[in-house]
């Protein structure tokens, strides 16, 4: 399955940037008042990297994620997909919702075939359906109706509908909130799984410090009001993750930190320390090279060294070695 | 579908039993009113004259008696009539409404003029209608599809412009384009909007064929009516109204049974 879908999106290769945000700024018009939400933002995600976008409420995370899938322009700076500005929606960057998005006139089976319909043969589509309905585990729900199920299972069939679509980037607006605690983990490890199994650019929006940590391969926090990259750093901890381990307690504790002031105090700017220090050490970086961001940037190759091993211990190279 | 197992378990009472209350008590007052002599017989016939009445009207051969063996052909012109000026209203109403919910230029441009248009009493288009369309099918079936036009065009516009935009967003993000967006999930997504437009204009198509058929045409249910008001038969009349609440209810149910059959969205979403 793995190697079926690298040769469907042979762009995917690691290292090179799927998605590259530069200088991007966005002001919303209400009125004769004109906000400022999203101020400068640069970054990128590498090819079949999974990035958290972690922020409190109203840090314009939402407002990002819909630039990237294409449902409003940016503002000023640029928002690329393999080289290519990003214009409008497409199948190749899927986006899960926070809230149900499932067409309520359609049976589960109905929802996830639904991208493809008429783009493919009944008999190979069928498959393709049986298939994702396999992969997260709803093949006993296949003719209910989305106000038949529940919460959890909603955003399975969301999430199946999309990967279905082979989608090159994955945008992910706080799926999971909804959920309750048990559901949410069950919910996260089966993304990680097929995150794995499919292997695509992950950018995943949460308010959830537990979550990024748990999923992530790098963290980006922003700021709110106007929302700005505050941190990023590289979540190099083994998967599966859990809340035992040293570094998701020591990575918990410094985004707790950093978070938790920026919540209270959305203009402390303590916690933006090192501003020598950039990340020119992590591979990633290679293809953002933007002054200011890296200027905010925590240090992330010490972190990275620390659990560079553990990367290599189970044998998830994203990047290539430096 | 949730509430369709809940109602089958209420009580006692047979909920097929419960529509029927209503008509059958009043049916009861009536017929003792009429025992009593209260109310002269020219004002409200007696409920078995008025059943022999309509017996004679559907049933008896052309010719037994006035009115007798009409009523087919009765019936027939006005579901025509009805038939005609409703899909009328739906090929201007639907689209015109479905874009005027999507699209704010075309709302600015015809809400202003459709809702001072509205505000004009159906009844004040008949002498106007008589003088275009002269007296009988073209004038009852403008009439229809004027009054049915409302209610389909303002229902629609309102449910495709409430349409999640979520929903509208997935789509485009799975790379459905306008055209096909619009068949497979702005329509069945604003389904019940459309069926309470359909429903709601079906319903005053019969008011207003009834307006229409007042006016001298030769066949049809309204024109049994003003024809038995000439000749002073009230049992006649209150036969026409009741045929008309019959066939306008049974008009209804097969609207809905029609769109649940053709549209998924129906059967699943009202």
């Amino acid at each position: 399955m793995k190697r079926e879908h690298t040769q469907q999106n042979p762009v995917n290769q690691p290292g090179s940037p799927a998605l590259e945000v530069l200088h991007l700024s966005k002001h919303f018009e209400l009125g004769e008042t004109s906000t400022l939400v999203l101020d400068d933002i640069t970054f990128c995600a590498g090819a079949g990297e999974l990035v958290c976008i972690i922020g409190c409420s109203g840090c314009g995370k939402t407002t990002l994620l819909n630039i990237l899938a294409g449902f409003i322009p940016p503002g000023s700076g640029s928002v690329k997909m393999d080289g290519n500005p990003i214009e409008r929606p497409g199948p190749e960057r899927c986006v899960v919702f926070q809230e149900d998005a499932l067409f309520p006139w359609l049976s589960v089976r109905e929802n996830i075939a639904f991208g493809l319909k008429r783009r493919m043969k009944k008999k190979l589509l069928d498959l393709e359906v049986e298939r994702f309905l396999a992969l997260v585990g709803l093949n006993e729900f296949r003719d209910h109706l989305p106000c038949e199920i529940s919460g959890g299972m909603k955003q399975r069939v969301a999430l199946a509908r999309v990967l279905i679509l082979k989608p090159q980037v994955l945008l992910m607006d706080e799926p999971f909130v909804s959920l309750d605690y048990h559901l949410r983990k069950e919910m996260q490890n089966l993304l990680v799984s097929l995150w794995k199994e499919l292997g695509q650019t992950i950018i995943f929006v949460t308010h959830d410090i537990d979550e990024a940590i748990t999923l992530a391969d790098r963290i980006i926090v922003m700021d709110i009001a106007p929302g700005r990259i505050n941190q990023e750093f590289n979540v190099g901890l083994p998967r599966p993750r859990s809340e035992e381990q040293t570094g998701y307690i020591f990575f918990r504790k410094k985004l707790l930190s950093s978070y938790g002031a920026l919540s209270f105090n959305p203009d402390q700017t303590t916690i933006r320390d090192n501003p020598q220090e950039v990340w020119g050490g992590n591979p990633v970086s290679k293809h953002c090279s933007s002054s200011k961001a890296s200027g905010r940037m925590h240090n992330p190759e010490i972190i990275c060294q620390l659990f560079d091993n553990q990367d290599k211990a189970i044998g998830r190279k994203r990047y290539p070695e430096s | 579908m949730q509430q369709k197992k809940h109602g089958k378990e209420s009580g006692k009472w047979s909920p097929s039993m419960l529509p029927w209350i209503i008509p059958g008590v009043l049916f009861g007052l009536w017929i003792s009113l009429s025992q009593t002599g209260l109310i002269p017989s020219y004002l409200l016939p007696h409920p078995v004259d008025i059943l022999k009445t309509g017996y004679t009207y559907i049933f008896s051969a052309p010719g037994d008696a006035p009115y007798s063996g009409r009523f087919l052909g009765d019936l027939f012109a006005s579901v025509a009539r009805v038939f005609l000026g409703f899909t009328l209203a739906i090929l201007i109403g639907f689209p015109l409404g479905v874009l005027s919910g999507r699209l704010a230029l075309i709302s600015q441009l015809c809400n202003t003029f459709i809702n001072a248009l509205r505000a004009v009493p159906g009844i004040t288009w008949l002498p106007l209608a008589l003088v275009w369309f002269g007296i009988g099918m073209k004038t009852t079936v403008f009439l229809v599809s004027l009054a049915a036009f409302f209610p389909i065009y303002l229902n629609i516009a309102a449910g495709a412009s409430q349409v999640n935009p979520r929903l509208l967003q997935a789509g485009a993000m799975m790379g459905i384009r306008r055209i096909r967006g619009t068949f497979s999930i702005l329509i069945p997504g604003c389904m019940p909007h459309i069926l309470t437009g359909l429903r709601l204009g079906l319903g005053i198509s019969w008011a207003y064929l009834v307006l229409g058929e007042l006016t001298g045409v030769p066949n049809g249910l309204g024109a049994v009516i003003m024809d038995a008001r000439m000749l002073g038969r009230v049992d006649m009349i209150v036969v026409g109204m009741m045929l008309i609440a019959i066939v306008g209810k049974l008009s209804d149910g097969l609207l809905v049974i029609a769109m649940k059959g053709f549209f998924r969205s129906a059967r699943r979403m009202v």
